[in-house]
């Protein structure tokens, strides 16, 4: 399931059958790289509370899931906003494309990855989601990456690694041939 | 993924924590005058009128240091605590000379190399008349891990004069070819 497709949805409580916000963003949690809640307007569910999320409304059987934001987490992604349009910057500083949408899996929560402008990185990259930027680990660096490093960068940033080991051909390959190519 | 880069390039430059967020930017770089390092920076609010604000980041706390940003683990980082200006200042316009007596130009900017951690691996010199034959251009000198500087001269071993580029491009390489040849000659 795509981000956007829900992003913007109404959350209506099936007790009363009424609206009782909207879904405005959402809480990562890094460590886990999964939704751990929604944002809805100044308040957050967690994303295992919600009865459903269907194609038209994310629905609520209880509504006093919905409550104030209590953790770090949790107050920080109320104030960071949606991370659809954002830069994403990489730990060492440097910016490799604006996040586009998220792949999420709808059962768990599970972020799989993020989607930029033409490419897309693994979920597992992610650090944090700010006010400012969407953080993303540098594969190799941070010990919390236990992913294939290579397959896990955009392919910006694997074009980069071969302009720096001087790869010939690497113009014309497409993201699996620079894989293989630098492995 | 090493890049070079010129310090001055810094200023202006967003800080911003792993969380995602950017409280602050790099209003100046401070060096330290008795080593040729970079002690840190001084900051200020973001934009055109952002004003000094009485907090600085230690170069040390710098988790990555990238085209688009410097990044730091949180923002409890950033405090008034570092002793910059002690020993803190500026190099730019300082003589560089060799360890013989040759003096090379004047100190334009500084190279530091970019990722995670960072280093000041170079600088960037008006040449002096005689080195070179002068010249419109400036050119890039190489560092050793630890030089000699007074406050207005900075002593670099003669041999640096053989890795000195005319651009950044192939400058990472010339760096760490000298300082593989100063390794090997110790």
């Amino acid at each position: 399931m795509r981000w956007t497709e829900i992003l913007g949805h109404d959350v209506i409580d099936t007790s009363t059958a009424e609206s009782v916000g909207s879904i405005d963003g959402l809480v990562a949690d890094p460590e886990k790289s999964t939704i751990a809640a929604i944002v809805v307007g100044a308040w957050v569910i967690e994303w295992s509370d919600a009865a459903g999320i269907g194609a038209d409304a994310l629905t609520l059987s209880d509504p006093e899931r919905l409550r104030e934001p209590s953790s770090d987490l949790e107050l920080r992604a109320v104030g960071a906003g949606d991370p659809i349009g954002k830069r994403v910057l990489t730990e060492n500083g440097a910016e490799i494309g604006k996040v586009t949408d998220v792949e999420v899996d709808a059962e768990t929560g599970a972020i799989r990855g993020l989607v930029l402008e033409d490419d897309e990185i693994k979920g597992t990259r992610l650090v944090g989601i700010g006010s400012y930027a969407v953080m993303v680990s540098v594969p190799g660096r941070t010990a919390t990456t236990d992913d294939d490093d290579l397959a896990s960068l955009s392919k910006a940033e694997l074009y980069e690694l071969a302009q720096d080991r001087d790869l010939s051909g690497r113009s014309s390959m497409t993201k699996q041939e620079l894989v293989d190519a630098l492995s | 993924m090493t890049r070079l880069l010129r310090a001055s390039t810094l200023i202006g430059r967003p800080v911003v924590t792993l969380q995602g967020e950017s409280p602050l930017e790099v209003k100046d770089v401070v060096f330290d005058t008795n080593a040729g390092d970079i002690l840190g920076f001084t900051l200020r609010n973001h934009g055109f009128l952002g004003g000094p604000v009485p907090k600085d980041l230690p170069w040390k706390d710098v988790h990555g240091l990238g085209p688009d940003a410097v990044v730091i683990a949180d923002a409890s980082l950033l405090t008034t605590d570092h002793e910059f200006s002690a020993i803190g200042g500026d190099v730019i316009g300082d003589r560089v000379l060799t360890k013989g007596g040759t003096e090379l130009g004047e100190v334009v900017d500084v190279i530091v190399s970019s990722g995670a951690g960072a280093d000041v691996v170079g600088f960037e010199i008006s040449p002096a008349e005689g080195f070179r034959a002068g010249g419109d251009h400036n050119v890039f000198i190489p560092l050793p891990d630890t030089i000699a500087i007074s406050g207005e001269n900075i002593i670099v071993p003669d041999d640096a004069t053989d890795y000195v580029r005319d651009d950044l491009t192939g400058f990472g390489g010339a760096v760490d070819d000298f300082r593989a040849q100063l390794g090997g000659s110790s």
